[in-house]
């Protein structure tokens, strides 16, 4: 066989395992190449975006490693990954509210274990605001309880509100992400919570209150 | 005589070339030519002997010949086309390993029988009163989105009696297919699973909503509720219910409105095979 039929054959052969490659791949849901595509899979996967990449911060909170924020025209999207299997992230879906929106990372309560003890609150806004205020408000058994925090916009326009979670009472917790976060949830939560966003301009004057859960 | 000696001059030519293959086959084409060449000059006249004697010399001396040829035949192309055929015999092999999974796809499905609709609903339990297949009599339900195409092929009503024995409640299940051309793009299998189909929400004739699985607002008897299997490399199927469903509503419409998308489906409720 003269060379040029070998490299020929060899061609042929190539093909073969390249689309033989593709198919194990497709059948073995081959891991992504980078995180960047591994979000990308998980929005097509829940059929949502493509949305916007705002910034990817590096979480030193909690379960994962890094956390990467992204907007589109109709919502917030979040996915959550560790260095060693971004294939394994979560992808989390905020739709906007109007005037702003509120987002927390979501725990189970297996997760809990590897919480450093605050909860990340994102607050995203259209308003030209510098600094807000976070008061969240639970209600169990009549008894009342207000937490407040505040917060600097980033630079890439929203603000991160960390709500420390060591020595909260009962059932708060899981109270306030299921009000923020909306998604349904398989522990009976008995109270209520509300959050008022206070947005303050570079001269400290308040321009803006919205209240959460918003009325539909 | 004369073959013995072409043979024993080409052997000794070509011991040098690496690829066994290739030894074999330079090793043929010497051979063949010096047989031409000696019948040639038997047919010119020259004498057997002579003949053989002159097609050897017109050769030359075999040990001096044999480092030439081996440079020029050298054995990486033949062993890396040998490992090139093997590697991609192999990685053929298995990816035609799960044809059954392939034959899964290409299966025609039969027409639905009532006892195909026993999934998770407390129906399992319960004693079916009533079972009424829909005539799903609308032409195309059916969309397309991010690359999936959803289309309902099956729907019924089930009536079931209570563990009470008096009261009854009617749900609604639906049968909804999903194919992509990118397998990897269709469902996340392994964590933190929910098909798509746990953000599909219903809402019938009679104006009630029926949020989707991952919508906290629906209240669990209110719920559109939600599973899903890998029916095939590109296909999914979705089996979605809804318990304690009105039975005078006319239609159902299936929904799905996320992020800039908005698909409905209507099922109309009339019709059907009763059981």
């Amino acid at each position: 066989m003269s060379k040029q039929r070998k490299i020929r054959k060899i061609v042929l052969y190539l093909l073969i395992f390249i689309l033989s490659a593709v198919v194990i791949c497709a059948l073995s849901n081959a891991p992504s190449p980078t995180a960047e595509a591994a979000f990308r899979r998980k929005e097509k996967q829940q059929m949502i975006g493509p949305a916007e990449i705002v910034e990817i911060l590096d979480f030193e909170d909690n379960r994962y490693d890094h956390l990467l924020i992204s907007r589109s025209e109709y919502g917030y999207t979040f996915f959550e990954w560790n260095d060693s299997n971004p294939d394994d992230g979560v992808l989390s879906y905020q739709p906007r509210s109007t005037g702003a929106t509120l987002y927390c990372t979501k725990y189970n309560y297996e997760d809990m274990s590897y919480s450093q003890g605050w909860l990340p609150i994102f607050a995203f806004t259209d308003q030209p605001a510098v600094s807000a205020k976070l008061t969240l408000t639970t209600t169990q058994d009549s008894e009342t309880i207000t937490y407040s925090m505040d917060a600097k916009r980033s630079g890439a326009g929203y603000f991160l509100f960390r709500w420390k979670t060591t020595g909260l009472r009962g059932s708060d917790f899981w109270l306030v992400q299921q009000m923020i976060t909306g998604e349904y949830s398989n522990y009976i939560l008995e109270g209520t919570t509300t959050a008022t966003l206070e947005l303050y301009n570079t001269k400290g004057e308040l321009v803006e209150t919205h209240q959460f859960p918003t009325t539909q | 005589m004369e073959k013995i000696e072409f043979s024993r001059w080409c052997l000794k030519a070509t011991w040098q070339i690496g690829f066994p293959p290739d030894r074999k086959r330079v090793s043929q084409e010497y051979h063949d030519h010096m047989t031409d060449h000696y019948e040639a000059l038997i047919e010119s006249g020259v004498e057997r002997m002579e003949a053989r004697r002159q097609v050897l010399e017109s050769m030359g001396d075999p040990e001096e010949v044999a480092p030439l040829l081996a440079a020029i035949h050298k054995p990486f192309w033949g062993y890396f086309l040998r490992f090139s055929r093997i590697v991609a015999i192999v990685l053929l092999v298995l990816a035609l390993l799960p044809i059954y999974h392939y034959a899964k796809d290409l299966h025609f499905e039969e027409t639905p029988t009532l006892r195909d609709f026993d999934i998770y609903s407390e129906n399992s339990y319960g004693g079916d009163t009533g079972r009424t297949l829909l005539h799903l009599s609308q032409p195309d339900l059916s969309f397309r989105s991010d690359g999936n195409r959803f289309v309902i092929t099956d729907a019924a009503l089930i009536t079931t009696t209570l563990s009470d024995g008096t009261s009854e409640r009617t749900t609604l299940y639906i049968r909804m297919k999903q194919t992509s051309l990118l397998p990897w793009e269709e469902q996340d299998v392994y964590f933190d699973y929910f098909p798509v189909s746990a953000w599909f929400s219903a809402r019938d004739s009679l104006g009630n909503t029926y949020p989707g699985y991952m919508d906290q607002s629906g209240k669990d008897e209110s719920l559109l509720a939600t599973t899903g299997v890998q029916s095939g490399i590109f296909t999914y199927t979705h089996e979605l219910w809804i318990n304690n469903f009105p039975a005078d509503a006319q239609w159902v419409d299936i929904c799905y409105e996320r992020d800039g998308r908005n698909y409905s489906l209507r099922v109309y409720l009339d019709g059907g095979v009763s059981a």
